[in-house]
């Protein structure tokens, strides 16, 4: 009913009064016509009042002649009317003109990205995928493959199986599941050694399927068998397993690095200035004038703040670019520093190499080269050093 | 003497093929089609014209007779070339066979 009204509203109709003996005579031929009337009340025993399109007023007049009824406009409503009733304030119609425009580009956009149902995945960099893919508030619906958004973002992110974009009204909602990953599928049956994976002392060690070939306290190299997956049987032959077993050894691990004496340390001069913008649809207005910036070295950093009217999401973006100065200046490293660097450098290169190294002591040398500072470390560490290796066909037939 | 009999109703051959095929008596012969929700809403089709039109009564001439609606407030809220809408206080619908 509502969209009738509207619709009627947007046509613009008349309200008339029809006075005659054969009031109703006029209203048959009205309908005979095909003029449509509604709203039809009876004012007083000789008039009736209705209301009829704008546009139909001509015909109207000359049903009421042939009907033998007078017909006046009593009142007048719609758009049509409001428009001639203001057409001498040209501001107010250009503003009505730019308000409608206004809702219209508006209504063409993304105004926010909602994601359901993605918390097993990191949200933020999945957000940030759709974003590169073109998905963002302020992007433009038409412009939008969806099909295409949805293949770059399943392509970067491997632990989403399927994802779903629907568009409606003005926001975007994005759906994902997660992907299951098959299981790593171990071969328990082929049959295999476990050999050092480097030189060690073997510290401990749990085997639970073949025969250890060393003991706690011997001195293992590199590739030497820690547990055997062949047993010879007391009725003759060998038997092949898959051995299986936890070898901890200590291990002695050399790591070296080095440093200048003198570093360019970056300094930060206190000069700073800040750049402001907004983007809404993939375009940017810059709220500034001189565009330049006075510094040789500089870092930016760019914050990027969704617009918010209360709790409603606006399709546009502040950009505030945070401009700040630096120079390098050249310092001596004093020795303690070094020292602490150098030391700290070494570590973490240890635990690049051996993740799982516990570090029980270390060794370390620390020289000064004249122009540089040099460390020699040398960590004692325990860790696994068990590596399993397949007992090949041609390995088998020998045994 | 003459002897007057009564008017006994035949179905005439239009009414027996509509009835075999399933169609609706309205659509086939234009029968008048009478429907009301809780006496406040009124919807006559296949009607050919108001014959009076008050707050308070409404005569419509229909195929074969004329369609009374008497009841308070009565408003024809819609009217086209076959049919009206009339909303209000229903109180009694008569058909008269012409």
């Amino acid at each position: 009913m509502f969209i009738l009204k509207a619709v009627r509203w947007i046509v613009s109709y008349i309200t008339i009064s029809a006075e005659g003996a054969f009031a109703e005579r006029f209203l048959n031929l009205a309908g005979r016509e095909g003029i449509p009337v509604w709203n039809i009340r009876r004012r007083d025993a000789a008039a009736l009042t209705m209301c009829v399109r704008a546009d139909d007023f001509k015909r109207i007049k000359s049903i009421a002649k042939r009907a033998s009824v007078r017909v006046r406009i009593t009142d007048r409503s719609g758009l049509r009317f409001l428009m001639f009733r203001h057409r001498k304030r040209k501001a107010f119609a250009v503003s009505a003109a730019l308000f409608f425009a206004l809702v219209c580009f508006l209504s063409t956009l993304i105004w926010g990205v909602e994601l359901e149902g993605a918390e097993f995945t990191d949200r933020a960099a999945l957000m940030e995928s759709l974003e590169d893919a073109g998905l963002h508030a302020g992007a433009k619906k038409s412009g939008l493959d969806i099909t295409k958004i949805e293949n770059e973002v399943l392509n970067a992110h491997d632990d989403i199986a399927w994802i779903g974009i629907n568009i409606r009204g003005t926001k975007a909602y994005v759906k994902a599941e997660p992907r299951t990953l098959p299981p790593d599928i171990h071969d328990d049956h082929a049959a295999a050694n476990i050999v050092s994976a480097c030189d060690a002392v073997v510290e401990a060690m749990t085997v639970y399927e073949g025969e250890a070939a060393v003991k706690p306290g011997e001195a293992v190299t590199k590739g030497q068998l820690l547990v055997g997956g062949v047993v010879d049987m007391e009725e003759g032959g060998s038997r092949f397993l898959h051995s299986e077993a936890e070898v901890w050894g200590r291990v002695w691990i050399d790591v070296h690095k080095s440093c200048p004496l003198y570093e360019d340390k970056k300094v930060y001069t206190g000069r700073r200035m800040t750049k402001r913008a907004v983007k809404a649809a993939g375009v940017k207005i810059n709220l500034f004038i001189n565009g330049s910036i006075p510094y040789d070295k500089y870092d930016k950093i760019i914050r990027e703040n969704i617009i918010r009217f209360g709790a409603f999401t606006l399709p546009a973006r502040m950009l505030s670019a945070d401009i700040r100065e630096y120079e390098y200046r050249p310092e001596r490293l004093s020795e303690a520093g070094a020292r602490k660097k150098l030391e700290l450098l070494c570590f973490l290169e240890l635990k690049s190499l051996y993740p799982d190294a516990a570090v029980m002591g270390r060794d370390i040398k620390f020289t000064n080269a004249g122009d540089s500072y040099i460390m020699d470390a040398e960590y004692e560490c325990i860790m696994p050093i068990a590596v399993s290796m397949e007992i090949l066909q041609e390995e088998k037939s020998e045994e | 003497m003459a002897v007057r009999r009564e008017k006994t109703y035949v179905p005439g051959a239009l009414f027996r093929i509509r009835e075999a095929i399933g169609l609706p008596l309205e659509a086939v012969t234009g029968a008048f089609r009478l429907e009301t929700v809780g006496g406040r809403e009124l919807t006559i089709e296949n009607c050919t014209g108001i014959l009076e039109y008050t707050e308070e009564c409404l005569r419509a001439s229909v195929k074969g007779g004329v369609v009374t609606v008497r009841g308070s407030a009565l408003m024809l809220k819609a009217l086209s070339g076959d049919g009206i809408f009339v909303t209000g206080a229903v109180r009694a619908v008569e058909f008269l066979e012409a």
